[in-house]
């Protein structure tokens, strides 16, 4: 906020006063002159500041430009269009001295106004003599509203050719003006309000703001029908769950159902063979370091898998054997799953519903050298 | 201990021109009773509203409004009320008298002599106005 100009002279004679300069404000001196108009150039600048501040942020940005610029990321504005019109090129009536002609591209059609709206034609085109006419098109060499045209206005063929007339039996078509700055700022603050108002991306971001990341809970869209969202949360402390809570019913649109409930703790145990090359000597401080390298892994694995995921058993078995292949010879690793757990499909994928995380209790490891 | 303190000028030839007093590479200060005369004296010759856009409007005077102007009873009247009205404008003068000495109309010019009634004492001043402005 820029000062007046009294607060800095103020400031300046405080100053001087400070530092012993002068005894006290003479304001009608020379000193006193000079400060005044230091005030006054001080005053200009704080003003111009304040204007940067201002047109730095779109929503109290005025200088068109600027605001053409700082909506890019929302929404670029749509540039001025130009007009497009179809040609109808032919031989005046009663004109007997024909020669085929050839109209090149950029021959230029305009009204015949003292102010013309002109048009070139796109392509070249000839009018053979045994023809009546030839259809061209034609585009408006500026861009905007005011370059349309009602139909048979674009009379006049330049440069002139004799027993050539030139009409257009339709209106132009396409030409606008560039959207003005107003509506380009309504509409990339819209834009911004739909990112960040609402959606499931905008939850993400407010509950990222709160410190919970991405792994500690399940958030699911449409999970109760449509409008309805759920969200299951890795947590045991009721605190935390109802500031969660506060936080996404300030961020979710109003009218959408939501459910707010603490992940299910489900506590599990992995079993796991382990194949090692028989070249490796396992001795049982090696064996004792391969489980718990194994063992880190999979617990890193399934924190970071997330609340409601499944374990999909082929990234866990290449996360492990990209640790353990060369360090200790492994040359297979299968997870034993646990029918009666009725937790694992086809593939050996560890079934987790929406509103369950995984904690591993234990991670058994049989070493097989071959 | 000096009540007010300023930058010394000093005028060229023509008296009216102003430029500032050094000493070597320091410029030079003023205090009180000269602080003040010179302060009053620029300020009689600054056309009144020339320094509006430093906030200062109510900075200057009327005496340029007089140069050229038939001196009568009535103009001499409201040349004393112009100079006493700047003197009006500083807390440290008590009252202006004037003696408007001569007038030269072919040179466009205003010599006064006065008495500043200060609160540092009685200041004598003399001065002359061509038809140059301060702007």
């Amino acid at each position: 906020m820029a000062q007046s100009g009294q607060d800095v002279l103020d400031s300046l004679f405080n100053n001087a006063t400070t530092v012993g300069l002068v005894p006290s404000r003479f304001e009608r001196g020379r000193i006193g002159l000079q400060y005044a108009v230091l005030a006054a150039e001080i005053v200009g600048w704080e003003i111009t500041l304040d204007n940067y501040k201002q047109e730095d942020y779109l929503a109290t940005s005025v200088v068109s430009d600027n605001i053409i610029k700082l909506a890019a990321p929302q929404h670029y504005q749509t540039p001025a269009l130009a007009s497009d019109v179809m040609l109808q090129i032919g031989w005046a009536p009663n004109y007997t001295d024909r020669v085929d002609t050839i109209l090149p591209f950029g021959t230029i059609v305009g009204t015949i106004d003292s102010t013309p709206i002109q048009y070139t034609i796109v392509s070249q085109v000839t009018l053979y003599a045994a023809q009546s006419f030839v259809w061209v098109r034609a585009r408006s060499i500026k861009t905007g509203l005011d370059t349309m045209v009602a139909p048979n206005m674009l009379t006049v063929l330049l440069p002139a050719i004799d027993g050539i007339i030139v009409t257009n039996p339709q209106d132009s078509w396409g030409g606008a003006d560039a959207e003005d700055p107003t509506v380009v700022k309504a509409r990339a603050m819209g834009a911004r309000y739909s990112y960040e108002k609402g959606t499931s991306a905008a939850i993400d971001l407010f509950l990222s703001q709160i410190g919970l990341k991405s792994y500690q809970y399940n958030l699911i869209e449409n999970s109760f029908g449509s409008g309805s969202i759920a969200l299951y949360v890795d947590t045991q402390i009721d605190e935390y769950l109802n500031e969660i809570v506060d936080v996404v019913n300030q961020t979710k649109a109003d009218g959408i159902y939501a459910v707010y409930e603490k992940a299910n703790v489900i506590n599990f145990t992995f079993n796991l063979s382990v194949n090692v090359s028989s070249t490796i000597d396992m001795t049982p401080e090696v064996r004792n370091n391969l489980k718990g390298d194994i063992t880190d892994i999979i617990v890193n694995f399934v924190k970071f898998n997330g609340v409601g995921q499944n374990i999909i058993a082929s990234y866990l078995i290449h996360d492990i054997l990209d640790v353990v292949i060369d360090k200790y010879q492994v040359y297979n690793v299968s997870i034993i799953s646990d029918p009666s757990l009725n937790r694992y499909d086809s593939q050996g994928n560890i079934l987790v519903n929406p509103n369950e995380v995984l904690e591993i209790q234990n991670v058994a490891v049989s070493i097989v050298t071959e | 201990m000096a009540y007010i303190k300023d930058i010394r000028t000093k005028t060229f030839q023509d008296g009216y021109f102003e430029y500032t007093a050094t000493t070597g590479s320091d410029i030079q200060m003023c205090e009180d009773k000269e602080a003040l005369l010179q302060a009053f004296e620029g300020e009689l010759k600054t056309r009144l509203g020339a320094c509006s856009g430093i906030g200062l409007s109510n900075y200057g005077s009327l005496l340029y409004t007089f140069l050229g102007e038939n001196l009568t009873e009535i103009t001499q009247a409201e040349i004393v009320s112009a100079i006493q009205a700047v003197g009006d404008n500083y807390i440290e003068i008590r009252e202006v008298q004037v003696n408007i000495k001569n007038v030269n109309l072919n040179r466009g010019q205003i010599q006064i002599e006065g008495i500043i009634m200060s609160i540092f004492g009685p200041i004598n001043f003399k001065t002359q106005f061509t038809e140059k402005g301060c702007d």
